[in-house]
This record gives structure tokens, C-alpha cells and sequence, in this order.
């Protein structure tokens, strides 16, 4: 008998999802799937509607990642507008993007992640949550929660609201920062970053109590792609692109964004909605699994040779000591995360200090020159791009976005295969091989659809399903 | 660690929450932004697009917090103190009103009294403008809720 166990849904995620795990005729592990099951189509109904509306049609994609769509999307505009910025409105959308992956990171590594790691993997559903963990670790929580009101209070101050703000614009900014808006963001810095470093201290603790998991939540070599500035730098706004292999080996480098047709293919399957990215050099025998990469955090801070700030470059030396120079494991997304929570608030700091930020001339004005442009920036998740096509009067005939989490879904799935082999024995799954299977898709922070999903004591469905698919064992966790 | 803006906080905070591009939905925002205007020094207004986890930050301190926030199946604005009673709910990036003062009871910065009121809403379709009726609502609403923000025998 050819057995399926089911997980759906998949709880403390950005959206909702399911995962399948195939057992041979012996009862061992053969596959394991991640499916996502929402279905969203921004790449046909933005299809019509003037070029200048694009970047507020597409930061609806997410409500926790609107500013990565926002910048995308003004820069894709901008390609077809064949227009520079200013230099202000330049650092206030480096700015806002470094205030996102802040308030996204945290909203991750705290809200649903902490619960796994401070709680532990073993433990039921009941209190597992914010809320278990503020009972054991209040001021942990605060910290988080104080954190990320830091992190949307930057974006807020350039975009004009903590979610889908409208600040962020073709050809620049909407607004100069004033100077009360800059000093009442440096006055939260200090708490923030404070709280950040206590942050990076945990989660490196954290690494000798999970050694296990990091041996087991996705540890395979991969390719990996984001951006970075020309020297090596971590860069997440105005880099061009960098892949490496498993070893560290550069496979391509600085490679124009609007490239990357030419590298990436994008396969579709019949049982999940999301689009999923290959390397296409690497592909052998047509197989796009073979063309596997990883991108967001963990892949930033492979391809990065530095951050080029003292803190998190301290704390990225202190990682490499231990696991070397490449990061392999997905459960590093973790540590990686609060990484980059600690560049981006040394980098806001910097921002803060330059006299430019508060130049009034902030946005440029030009009509559509060219009929493509492609707009790329580091979300928290990963590499983002947006691809849009316009006629000659500046309506869009063609969107196509790539978005981070698509491009992790070939590394999710060996990830819960590599788990599933760890834990799962025959029909029988335990309440920890559960949160282990869940944890190993959590490590990739996935969003699938932010602005519709709901969260809580999700119920939880493991369905044992025979070959003629009758479902000859059921658990159900509520 | 205590945020140090508290001591400096307006006793009073009144939290519009809706989206503005979903008519009646925003409702809230609309009493918000008019309550605004009154530029009364002991509230501070916020107009915000969801209740978020951070915003059990910006309680701590407060006599009163009034949360509006448009509701469908509702005839008439109507009033609901939130009970402090455990809520203890799991959340992500946004939460309801019970689960927000919970949060804010677990942290320490819940405020003395939390009101929300509902503005009915009728029409929740794509736009920028309200019905005609929650109009009416938003008016009515935001006497309401500048009558709670000085009827202390109320708090």
C-alpha cells in the first residue's frame, strides 16, 4: 500500500498550506510535499491598469512585506520611465527597507518561531503560542514586540502608514523626511538595537540546544542567489545579483536583475499554486528539482562577504567559526534573520546621520520611454522581482513577479523529506515529528497570501490515505 | 523595560482601525481623523489599517483607550467595554480588541478602561467613499465617542 500522511493546515505561517508525505510499499519515506493552496492572480488583473498604479495594486500582495513590493515595483516602473531618483528618496527607500525586514524579521523569529524554540519542539499545541511564551519569558516578548514597533515606525515614516502605505512612489518618494521624523527615529535606536543584540545572543545559544535540528532541518548543499554590492558587501536594495554553489564557489556575479529570464526558468505544478524557480544551468534531464536555489536570509548571508557593519559582522564571524563559511542548514534561516536585524538597525542609524535624507527634492517625474522594465529588491524572504510590459500610453499589457518564497519551495520540500525520513516511522506520527515537520517550513518563513489568512489553534488534519485514496487512519488536532 | 514616552502620553487614546480602500470598512478611520480635529491635547488619535501586536505598546499609560472599528449586523454605533478577562488567544501580525488587551495585560501596559465602538457598516466594496447611512453612522459615532472621552463616570 502506497501511504500519504497530510498536514493541513499547516499552522503559524504567513498563509495556509499543506504538506503531503508519501510512504513507500515497505512504510519508508519517499516524498514530501509542500502545497499551497490560495490562489492570488495579480499577474492578470493588474493586466489594464495605468503604469503609475502599480506599485499600490501590487504592495497588496502581502501585509507583511508590502514595502519589498512597493520597492520592486516603483523600480520596475522606473526602468520604463528611464528615470534616477533623487538621492533622498534613495536613502528613505533604503531606509524603509531595512525598517521591513526588521519588523518582518522579528514578526517571525518571535511570533512564530520563539514558540518552537523556547518552548521546545516536543511540546502539544496548548499554549504554544506569544502567549505561552510570555509566561515564561515576558520581557523576551516585550522586546520583540517593542522591536518590531521600531521597525514600522520606520516604515511608516516614508511610506505614510505602518501597512500599505503610499509613500513610496514611481520616480522617488511621495514626501521629504522632516527633521522631527528623523529625531524620533533616533531616539528609539538605542532600545532597539539593545534589544536586537540581546536577540543575537539567544539565538547563538540557541544553536547547542537545536544542534540536532540544524543537522536535520534541510542540511543539503544548494545554489544560493541574492544580491550584493560589487565588492561582496550584503546589499538589499541596489545590488545586482550573485549565485553560488554548496561550496561557496561564485557561479555568476553581479548579473543585471532584469536578466534573469535568462537564468531562472519557472515550472508550475498540478498541485500547488505557487510558481517554483530553477537555475536553469544547473537543470539536468529537464528535471527543474535539479535546478534547486535558496534565497532570503541564510542565502544573503552565504553570498555576502561582510555585512560592513562592526556588529553583525561580529556576529556573522562568530557563526562562521562554528559552522563554517557556508551555512547549509535551513534551520540557520533563524540566527540568520536576527543577523540581518542587527545590520539593518546599525545601516538605519547611518541613514539617519546623513544630511541628504532630509533634502526636499524626492521624486522625479518622466513619461513611460521604454516598453519593459524589471524592478528587483531584497525582500526578508528573498530576492524579489517584478516584470511589467506596457503599450505606448503607460497601460500595462504584462506582469510577471517572482516571488521569494516560490523560489524556496524546491529547498522546503527536501527539507520535510530530509525530516520526515529523521522521524517519521510508518503510519504512526508523533505530536513532535508534527512540530518538527511544521518547524522545518517555518525555518523559511514562508508567505503565501499575508492579506487573507487567520492564525491561532489552527486544527490540524493527518489524513493516512491508501493508493485508492481512502483515507484509512485520521488525526485531527484542534 | 518601560517605554519612556509613557510618562508624556495623552490620558486618552482613540484607535480608528478599517481599510481606506474598502468604503464603509473605514469607518473607524473617518471618526478617528474627525476626532482629530477637535486637537483636544489629552487624546491622541491613531488611524491604523489592522490592530497590530506593537499597538499593546502604545496602551500602556492610557485612563482610556476607544477602539472604533466598523462592524456588519450592527443597526445603530454601539458601545462594549472590553472585559481584562484572559484572551489569551495565538496571534501573528494583527489581532481583535480581546486578544489586543490581553496581550497588553501580559506585557503590563494595559490601559484602565478599553471601549470599542461599532460603526455600522453597509458597504464594503472597492472605494474610497462611504454609504450614505454609515455616513450618517460616522457623525453620530464620533459624538459618541467625544462624549466618552469626558464622561469620567463613564470610564
Amino acid at each position: 500500500m502506497h501511504d500519504i500522511h497530510v498536514i493541513d493546515p499547516v499552522s503559524r505561517i504567513e498563509g495556509h498550506a499543506k504538506i503531503t508525505i508519501h510512504l513507500d510499499e515497505g512504510g519508508e519515506v519517499a516524498d514530501a510535499r509542500f502545497h499551497v493552496t490560495e490562489f492570488r492572480g495579480f499577474e492578470e488583473f493588474c493586466r489594464g491598469r495605468p503604469l503609475a498604479e502599480m506599485p499600490g495594486l501590487t504592495a497588496r500582495t502581502c501585509g507583511i512585506c508590502p514595502v519589498s513590493h512597493l520597492l520592486a515595483s516603483a523600480k520596475a516602473t522606473e526602468a520604463i520611465l528611464s528615470v534616477t531618483i533623487p538621492p533622498a528618496a534613495r536613502l528613505q527607500r533604503r531606509m524603509a527597507n531595512l525598517g521591513q525586514i526588521v519588523q518582518s524579521h522579528v514578526l517571525s523569529f518571535f511570533h512564530l518561531s520563539a514558540p518552537d524554540l523556547l518552548l521546545g519542539m516536543d511540546a502539544g499545541p496548548e499554549g504554544k503560542d506569544v502567549f505561552g511564551l510570555m509566561r515564561s519569558e515576558p520581557e523576551l516578548v516585550r522586546q520583540g514586540i517593542g522591536l518590531r514597533r521600531f521597525g514600522q515606525e520606520v516604515i511608516a515614516a516614508v511610506a505614510g502608514e505602518r501597512i500599505h502605505g503610499e509613500g513610496i512612489v514611481p520616480g522617488g518618494v511621495a514626501a521629504p523626511l522632516t527633521s522631527e521624523q528623523r529625531d524620533a527615529l533616533r531616539a528609539g535606536l538605542d532600545e532597539a538595537m539593545a534589544s536586537a543584540q540581546a536577540t543575537l545572543a539567544l539565538s547563538f545559544g540557541l544553536l547547542d540546544r537545536f544542534a540536532e535540528e540544524v543537522e536535520v532541518f534541510g542540511r543539503f548543499p544548494t545554489l544560493y542567489l541574492a544580491q550584493c554590492a560589487p565588492d561582496g558587501t550584503w546589499e538589499h536594495y541596489d545590488g545586482a545579483l550573485r549565485v553560488i554553489d554548496g561550496d561557496g564557489g561564485i557561479i555568476a556575479d553581479q548579473l543585471d536583475p532584469a536578466r534573469y529570464r535568462e537564468v531562472l526558468g519557472e515550472a508550475a505544478g498540478v498541485d500547488s499554486y505557487l510558481k517554483v524557480p530553477y537555475w536553469r544551468e544547473a537543470v539536468t534531464d529537464g528535471d527543474p528539482r535539479t535546478g534547486m536555489y535558496r534565497v532570503g536570509p541564510l542565502a544573503r548571508i552565504n553570498i555576502a562577504e561582510r555585512f560592513g557593519t562592526p556588529l553583525a559582522d561580529a556576529g556573522l564571524a562568530d557563526l562562521r567559526e562554528r559552522v563554517g563559511r557556508i551555512a547549509s542548514s535551513s534551520f540557520l534561516y533563524h540566527h540568520a534573520r536576527v543577523l540581518e536585524v542587527v545590520t539593518s538597525l546599525e545601516q538605519i542609524a547611518t541613514i539617519l546621520d546623513d544630511p541628504v535624507l532630509l533634502d526636499p527634492a524626492v521624486r522625479a517625474r518622466a513619461e513611460p520611454s521604454q516598453g519593459r522594465g524589471v524592478g528587483c529588491s531584497e525582500a526578508p524572504r528573498g530576492t524579489l522581482f517584478h516584470d511589467y510590459e506596457v503599450d505606448a500610453h503607460g497601460v500595462v499589457t504584462g506582469v510577471n513577479m517572482v516571488i521569494a518564497t516560490g523560489q524556496n519551495e524546491l529547498a522546503m520540500n527536501r527539507t520535510i523529506l530530509d525530516i520526515a525520513r529523521r522521524y517519521v516511522d510508518g503510519p504512526e506520527l508523533t505530536t513532535g515529528t508534527l512540530n518538527r515537520i511544521e518547524s522545518g517550513i517555518r525555518a523559511y518563513d514562508p508567505c503565501l497570501s499575508c492579506s487573507t489568512h487567520a492564525l491561532g489553534q489552527m486544527p490540524m488534519l493527518l489524513q493516512l490515505v491508501d493508493t485508492d485514496g481512502h483515507v484509512v487512519q485520521e488525526m485531527r488536532r484542534d | 523595560m518601560t517605554d519612556p514616552a509613557v510618562g508624556t502620553r495623552a490620558p486618552i487614546l482613540v484607535l480608528g482601525v478599517g481599510s481606506e480602500l474598502r468604503r464603509d470598512d473605514a469607518a473607524g478611520r473617518h471618526v478617528a481623523d474627525a476626532v482629530a480635529r477637535v486637537e483636544d491635547p489629552d487624546i491622541e488619535v491613531l488611524s491604523v489599517h489592522q490592530l497590530t501586536p506593537e499597538l499593546a505598546l502604545d496602551l500602556e499609560g492610557r485612563e482610556r483607550v476607544v477602539i472604533v472599528d466598523a462592524a456588519v449586523g450592527v443597526a445603530e454605533v454601539t458601545v462594549s467595554r472590553i472585559d481584562p478577562a484572559s484572551n489569551d488567544q495565538a496571534f501573528s501580525h494583527h489581532l481583535d480588541p480581546m486578544t489586543l488587551l490581553a496581550l497588553a495585560g501580559r506585557l503590563g501596559t494595559a490601559p484602565r478602561s478599553l471601549l470599542v465602538v461599532s460603526v455600522p457598516a453597509y458597504e464594503l466594496d472597492l472605494g474610497t467613499t462611504l454609504s450614505e447611512p454609515a455616513g450618517r453612522a460616522v457623525a453620530e459615532a464620533t459624538a459618541r465617542v467625544l462624549e466618552l472621552t469626558v464622561a469620567t463616570d463613564q470610564r
